[in-house]
């Protein structure tokens, strides 16, 4: 979507940004949000795959304005829609899509059906993940939010929200199963192309609230078909796990997430390369000899730790966080320098201030000094090089909802 | 001159806001509504957005009394033990995660027995001493 376009849907949504009541009943609530914010590293690599980040200042990548709209239809039954236009880091362009869009079903006092376009509840953000006002950080840190799974939000399929009282807890169980449309191409040694697409999951979200603490656990369960060089469909199993806390004391907070990608052995099969192939790109002739092979990626570990203040309207804060790949065929003799491509290893410390306006806008400043470690990119987008391992980050961001 | 100018704007300030209620808070739901009767912990799951339906069936509409209101705060404080900064972040939190809609908010005492006394599924709270036959009062917080 065209800057234009964002405007409008800004527009329209400022014309609506009020909720209806009918004689006293909600029959339609309209809210919204926006975010924007100016980011710029010192480093010319790009950096991070969402964000594209680089030493000249984005002002397009962390831009997100969204709309929803909940109808209530009757005691029963109910509908959500959420679209989002966003700023892409590639392109300096803006994308809309629609991140909810269900129907919910009250089964009973404590049991809801939902069904449609849902967000994963993979980590403690994910549902809100784009109301910057609803965290203290200008993004959530990297190092758990910008997985090997980042480019998956959304879901077409079917949750259930489960609460149950435990004395002054209150459990959440959140099982969720449905199937995403996206269809990733991932260019192998030697260009040839493999595809992943109709992919089939499941998982559960679980949080258990009491007083000031949260905890979150997850588990996603990601069955794809990955479509090799040759046409050969195989299975391509991935599983995302998290674990995180969130726990207020007074003036003092802490976050803290640990955050498990595994990706599943997948398997190439390259005796389909024809001579023609191979006569216009010779470095097919290796992954033609190879014939059929299987590959490990290394599974990705992701942690942080966020203390803070809440102070009047200022929110200070420090986050440490790392990455760490473990495992996968590097040694393999074609195919080795693929898979380091999954091998992403990094440690960060982001300190930051958020400044509370007004209820409803929040200001905030971070500075993220990340370092790429273990002979990885870390989450650079490719190798740094001479430029060095090392970089700052400095953004400025603006979150407002309506 | 300028003490006298402070307690005029003292006094005006006092007058515009209802003092905090020495008679408690009363919860109130329309008078169609089959409830008896509530328990603090309860009530508390159904201001966290925890439950959406009454136990006979009703699905619930909440409502709270305007952001500056007294009586919303000691009516948080008492139930849920949450400023009303930290309940309003947590109904935004619901809201754009797709879990529930914010309590509906009403003026003063009068508009919220109104809107309660239209809607068989509302529920809402007010200064014990404006308690009248329009609600039905279901308990009384001190």
């Amino acid at each position: 979507m065209n800057s234009s376009k964002l405007c409008i849907v800004f527009f329209i949504t400022s014309l609506i940004s009020i909720s209806t009541w009918a004689v006293g009943q909600p029959i339609v609530a309209v809210s919204g949000f926006f975010s924007t914010a100016v980011t710029q590293t010192d480093h010319e690599t790009p950096y991070t795959t969402s964000g594209n980040f680089t030493d000249t200042a984005d002002y397009v990548s962390d831009t997100t304005v969204g709309i929803q709209l909940n109808f209530v239809a009757n005691d029963d039954i109910s509908f959500t829609t959420q679209m989002i236009g966003r700023g892409t880091g590639t392109d300096s362009e803006f994308e809309t899509s629609f991140e909810w869009l269900f129907a919910t079903y009250k089964v009973r006092d404590n049991i809801t059906l939902r069904a449609g376009r849902l967000r994963f509840p993979n980590y403690l953000i994910s549902k809100t993940v784009d109301v910057g006002l609803t965290f203290p950080w200008v993004r959530g840190p990297v190092e758990v939010y910008e997985s090997s799974f980042s480019f998956i939000s959304k879901y077409n399929g079917v949750d259930a929200l489960i609460n149950i009282s435990i004395g002054d807890a209150e459990l959440l169980i959140q099982p969720y199963v449905g199937e995403m449309n996206t269809s990733i191409k991932s260019i192998l040694a030697g260009g040839a192309v493999s595809e992943i697409n109709s992919q089939s999951l499941s998982g559960f979200n679980v949080e258990l609230s009491y007083n000031d603490i949260l905890f979150h656990a997850s588990r996603m369960d990601i069955k794809a078909n990955l479509t090799t060089p040759s046409g050969i469909v195989t299975l391509f199993p991935s599983v995302i796990s998290s674990f995180g806390i969130k726990y207020t004391h007074d003036k003092f907070f802490i976050m803290s997430e640990a955050a498990k990608t595994k990706l599943g052995n997948s398997s190439y099969d390259f005796t389909g390369i024809t001579a023609a192939a191979i006569s216009v790109d010779s470095q097919l002739a290796g992954l033609k000899a190879l014939g059929s092979t299987t590959l490990r990626a290394p599974t990705s570990v992701g942690f942080y730790l966020t203390l803070g203040i809440l102070l009047e309207k200022l929110t200070p804060y420090i986050t440490f966080a790392k990455l760490e790949s473990i495992g996968g065929d590097f040694a393999h003799p074609v195919l080795g320098s693929a898979m380091l491509a999954f091998r992403k290893e990094q440690q960060s410390t982001s300190i930051g201030l958020r400044y509370d306006v007004n209820p409803s806008s929040a200001l905030k400043a971070e500075l993220h000094s990340a370092k790429a470690t273990g002979g990885s990119n870390g989450l650079f987008s490719s190798n740094p090089g001479a430029n060095g391992n090392n970089l700052k980050m400095l953004t400025l961001s603006l979150d407002l909802v309506f | 001159m300028k003490l006298q100018m402070h307690l005029i704007i003292l006094a005006l300030y006092l007058a515009s806001y209802p003092n905090i209620s020495s008679a408690g808070i009363a919860i109130i739901i329309n008078n169609n509504n089959g409830l008896e009767a509530i328990t603090l912990t309860d009530l508390k799951r159904i201001y966290m957005g925890n439950v959406s339906k009454f136990p006979n069936g009703s699905s619930i509409a909440l409502s709270d009394l305007k952001k500056k209101d007294p009586i919303r705060a000691e009516f948080y404080e008492k139930v849920t033990r949450k400023t009303v900064k930290k309940m309003r972040g947590h109904w935004r939190q619901k809201l754009f995660a797709g879990e529930g809609i914010p309590p509906k908010e009403n003026r003063n005492s009068a508009r919220m027995k109104a809107w309660v006394s239209d809607l068989t599924g509302a529920i809402g709270y007010i200064d014990a001493e404006d308690i009248d036959d329009t609600v039905k009062t279901i308990l009384i917080i001190n």
